[in-house]
């Protein structure tokens, strides 16, 4: 949560320097709407001295003495942050933090970021609650809110699914940039460490104005923090240990204002070894991550510009006993209870088959504002992502990759948003992406996606109008997809040139009222087939499939149209819902061909790319209540259906139903200096996926099953910094279980118990 | 005019801006071909009579353009003898590379990592007759026994990389708690006469 601090100073007694018998008085108000903010806690971490502001928002502190202080300002839901300040005179401050509508435990539900469609259904998850995901991947943090599931290949490879949908049709921005990477891939995770966040917010509708075709399903949004113009070094560093695959993992984040640039930095570092499930360990499940990020910038009100670079790399292994080749293997694995080669020593060497991938992002990002009407902002990014995936090869060929890929992306934004008048705001957009993938040579295999390169121009526009407690939205985007490949068929490149018109038309409606809030948003998609789906071609081992792509494959067109309400009862709770219709015209489908193909290997499933029809529906909410003054009962439930219409059945790999109950005591310790003890238990229950034809899956859905995790958190002040510390027991009673979702299901069971222990400092 | 000449001027600069991108999309790409080194393209079980001088039968399995594509063909030089034994080798190569690579010697190299399995029909039967370095059959010389005339009779190949040698029954040739990738799964259909 950002706070937006000290708008007038104003100087009221002349006192003499070096008595201590200053003061700091002022209000704490909202920066959006003006309203007074009761009960927002104010500490001076120096003198150890605070105050909370009453009813009215009316603080103050007195007996200081002139000098450098900081400030530290919470407010319920928003997390602590400190500010500089010089004092030398008696002070009145107003105090105006970003207030959120809505702000839970669990979640954030309306938040005021102008970035933000208003329309749209946005959900966050940030301060404290995202300090407790630390050393999860972005999936699993983002899975927290509800709508969002995720598809794995074991607990190191997870993908986002935003209301049935994942890979190709969801954007995932990280501080604005767009992440360019082999998303095609079912067992390919987004290249972006969560432990770097500030806050994951997800966006349930689509999202194709601003972030493009792509965002049909949705949008997972990546924020870190504005750098804060201190001269002091501040940062905090968080350590854990995970009990299941002996764990450890270090983040660290520093800021530090040098002359008037701010500087913010993160570094992260992940290392586990093998996992195990309730009985057995998962040999060869080991990870190992890496990441950093470092942002310069500087801030003023009339311009602004910031450069940032981070790197991301990871080298992960895929369970052993899942490696497997034709068909007959597969059947053979799917009859074991425990997986071929599992055995009883721990280790953390990572061996074939393992996926290897270096993400770097770099990014430039201008902004002014030209009188009070116009603002600009223009970006640059260049990404390179390399992905190397290993598999067990004769002739010590498993330390060469059998898939290679470097795929380069240069992309370049600029929008004026124009404010016409107070009740009228337009936004128009050019963007400009350029992309190269190769297939480093060396692997001694086939490529399965080809060589190529692509050329999409875009432009968009987005007016907003507000008419009263209404806030109306329109929005346009297209986008000219040129692709050059050059797909290899019978040992000769061939040299393909395609264009596709795709774009969008978004309409969305919101009315805010005191204690409700309803938006809608219709938007209409059509998306180009991207180049896996036009031409891949031969075997994905990490699946044991053939893959055929289908280069006659036409635009898919998508109607989605999200209802999202919320209403606060007061004390009888706040319950939160969205609901949604897509229907996809010429959805591409990966289709199971009736025929095995023959291969010197033996059988293999083909898997088609094709166009049909597809019809996604679904609903999921939240609601919450406090049962007493420090407890706090949440549940939060999904439901979707996703049918393939035409060949009238359910689309695989569609979640099942999902209801989370969790209670939450918190226990304040003290009332300014934020101790603080938190207890959480929660219980999971996941459903059967009945809907899915067994006929249309190698095996039949997993049954349902129900975990039970723990939480229990203290927080406190050491020599004026905040210290925190955090146990976590996921699934305590050690259940074995397997999740429709994980595609290592077909081999070995899910995690058994996993304690996390979780310290942060913050300084 | 001024006012004209501030948008020519706002125009060629954004033109300017603009112009490398337009540029990139004239570009192109060099690629190249990738030698498909670990194909297995020709898989041939050579049975040679033991102490008998009748002709030596040549089982031939031949993809040369590898998955999909043309489809594979299968190529037998004769009928096998009835109550007979032979002694029967196999070799495999990739003839899609110039010269032709053979692939039998990678096996032979990474013995303890590799197993043939043998499936016959009825009329015939198929036992180890080589060791890798611990003393577990590697399958590429086996020997071959066949009883009563019988047509129409059928021998699965299977080469497993990475196979649990030590589970049970996989020494004796039994394929089912074996478990690794199956690099060669092919099946020969020929007869006892």
């Amino acid at each position: 949560m950002k706070v937006y601090i000290v708008i007038f100073c104003f100087l009221f007694s002349w006192s003499l320097f070096g008595q201590c018998s200053l003061s700091i008085k002022g209000t704490t108000q909202d920066q959006n709407h003006h309203e007074i903010l009761s009960y927002a806690t104010i500490f001076i971490p120096e003198l150890s001295k605070g105050a909370v502001a009453d009813e009215k928002g009316n603080f103050s502190i007195d007996s200081l003495c002139p000098g450098l202080i900081h400030l530290e300002v919470t407010h319920i839901g928003c997390e602590s942050k400190s500010f500089y300040l010089n004092l030398l005179n008696d002070t009145t401050l107003i105090l105006l933090l970003e207030h959120h509508e809505e702000v839970l435990s669990e979640v954030t539900i309306v938040d005021h970021n102008h970035q933000h469609s208003m329309s749209q259904s946005v959900y966050s998850i940030g301060g404290d609650k995202l300090k407790q995901l630390k050393g999860h991947t972005l999936a699993d943090i983002a899975a927290a809110l509800p709508g969002v599931d995720i598809i794995k290949t074991g607990s190191n490879v997870t993908k986002p699914i935003i209301q049935g949908l994942s890979g190709n049709r969801i954007a995932v921005v990280s501080d604005g940039v767009i992440l360019e990477s082999q998303q095609w891939g079912i067992d390919h995770a987004p290249e972006i460490s969560g432990d770097g966040a500030d806050k994951v917010s997800v966006i349930k509708s689509s999202a194709p104005i601003l972030y493009g075709t792509q965002a049909m399903g949705g949008v997972i949004l990546v924020e870190s923090a504005k750098a804060i113009l201190d001269p002091h070094l501040h940062g905090d560093v968080t350590s854990f240990f995970q009990s299941n695959g002996n764990a450890l993992g270090l983040n660290t984040r520093l800021q530090k204002q040098f002359a008037d640039l701010a500087v913010r930095g993160n570094v992260a570092f992940k290392k586990m070894g093998d996992q195990k499930t309730d009985t057995y360990l998962l040999n060869n499940t080991g990870a190992e991550e890496y990441s950093g990020n470092i942002k310069v910038g500087k801030y003023d009100e009339k311009q602004s510009w910031e450069i940032q670079g981070s790197y991301f790399s990871q080298n992960l292994g895929i369970l052993r006993g899942a490696h497997i080749g034709n068909i007959n293997d597969l059947k053979e694995a799917l009859q074991r209870d425990v997986p071929f080669f599992t055995e009883e020593t721990f280790s953390y060497e990572i061996a074939a088959p393992r996926q290897s991938v270096g993400h770097l992002t770099t990014k430039a990002q201008y902004s002014k504002h030209f009188g009070d009407e116009n603002f600009l902002s223009v970006t640059y990014n260049f990404q390179n992502n390399r992905r190397r995936e290993f598999d067990v090869r004769r002739a010590g060929r498993s330390d060469i990759p059998i898939v290679d890929l470097n795929l380069a992306s240069h992309v370049f934004n600029a929008s004026l948003e124009k404010n016409n008048s107070t009740n009228h705001t337009t936004l128009f957009g050019l963007q400009y992406k350029f992309q190269n993938n190769t297939n480093v040579a060396g692997t001694g295999s086939l490529p399965l996606i080809p060589d190529y390169l692509s050329f999409v121009p875009a432009v968009f526009a987005q007016h907003k109008w507000k008419l009263g407690k209404l806030n109306l939205e329109f929005g346009a985007r297209y986008e000219n997809y040129l692709y050059k490949v050059y797909p290899i068929r019978n040992n000769v490149v061939q040299d393909v040139k395609r264009q596709f018109h795709a774009g969008a038309l978004n309409i969305g409606v919101n009315y805010l009222l005191q204690k409700t809030s309803i938006k809608a948003d219709i938007s209409f998609i059509a998306r180009a087939p991207m180049i896996n789906e036009l031409y891949n071609s031969g075997l994905h081992q990490g699946i044991a499939a053939l893959e055929f792509g289908d280069p006659n494959l036409n635009l898919e067109k998508s109607l989605k149209s999200t209802l999202d309400l919320s209403h606060n009862f007061g004390k009888a709770g706040t319950i939160l819902t969205t609901i949604y219709l897509q229907r996809v015209h010429n959805f591409i489908y990966f289709v199971p061909q009736p025929e095995p193909q023959l291969t010197i290997r033996g059988a293999f499933l083909a898997y088609n790319y094709q166009n049909t029809d597809a019809l996604i529906g679904g609903i999921d909410g939240m609601y919450v209540v406090n049962l007493h003054k420090n407890i706090e009962w949440s549940t939060k439930a999904a439901y979707i259906r996703a049918r393939n219409t035409i060949l009238k059945d359910e689309i695989v790999f569609t979640p099942p139903l999902r209801v989370t109950s969790s209670i939450n005591y918190d226990l304040a310790l003290s009332k300014i200096k934020s101790s603080s003890l938190a207890t959480k238990l929660a219980v999971a229950y996941s459903g059967k996926q009945s809907h899915v034809d067994p006929s249309s899956d190698f095996q039949r859905a997993p049954d349902a099953y129900t975990l039970i995790n723990f939480h229990l958190g203290y927080q406190a002040n050491l020599f004026s910094n905040q210290i925190k510390i955090e146990l976590q027991i996921h699934n305590i009673l050690n259940r074995g279980y397997r999740d429709y979702l994980n595609r290592l299901r077909y081999f070995a069971n899910d995690l058994g118990r996993n304690i996390t222990l979780n310290m942060n400092y913050k300084f | 005019m001024e006012k004209f000449q501030i948008k020519f001027r706002k125009t060629l600069m954004m033109s300017i801006l603009m112009a490398p991108l337009f540029i990139m999309h004239s570009c192109d790409k060099e690629v190249e071909v990738e030698n498909e080194e670990e194909l297995i393209t020709t898989v041939t079980y050579t049975l040679r009579p033991m102490n008998i001088a009748i002709p030596t039968v040549v089982c031939t399995y031949k993809d040369l353009d590898g998955d999909g594509g043309n489809a594979p063909t299968f190529a037998i030089s004769g009928p096998l003898l009835p109550n007979t034994t032979y002694d029967g080798t196999i070799t495999l190569l990739n003839e899609s590379e110039s010269p032709v690579e053979d692939i039998t010697i990678e096996v032979e190299e990474e013995s303890v990592d590799h197993q043939f399995f043998y499936a016959p029909s009825s009329a015939i039967t198929i036992t180890y007759n080589d060791a890798d370095a611990n003393g577990n059959p590697i399958g590429l010389k086996t020997t071959v026994k066949t009883g009563a005339a019988a047509s129409n009779q059928s021998i699965k190949v299977t080469l497993r990389h990475e196979p649990n040698k030590s589970a049970s029954g996989v020494k004796e040739g039994n394929i089912a708690n074996a478990g690794g990738e199956t690099d060669i799964e092919i099946t020969y259909t020929l007869n006892v006469q």
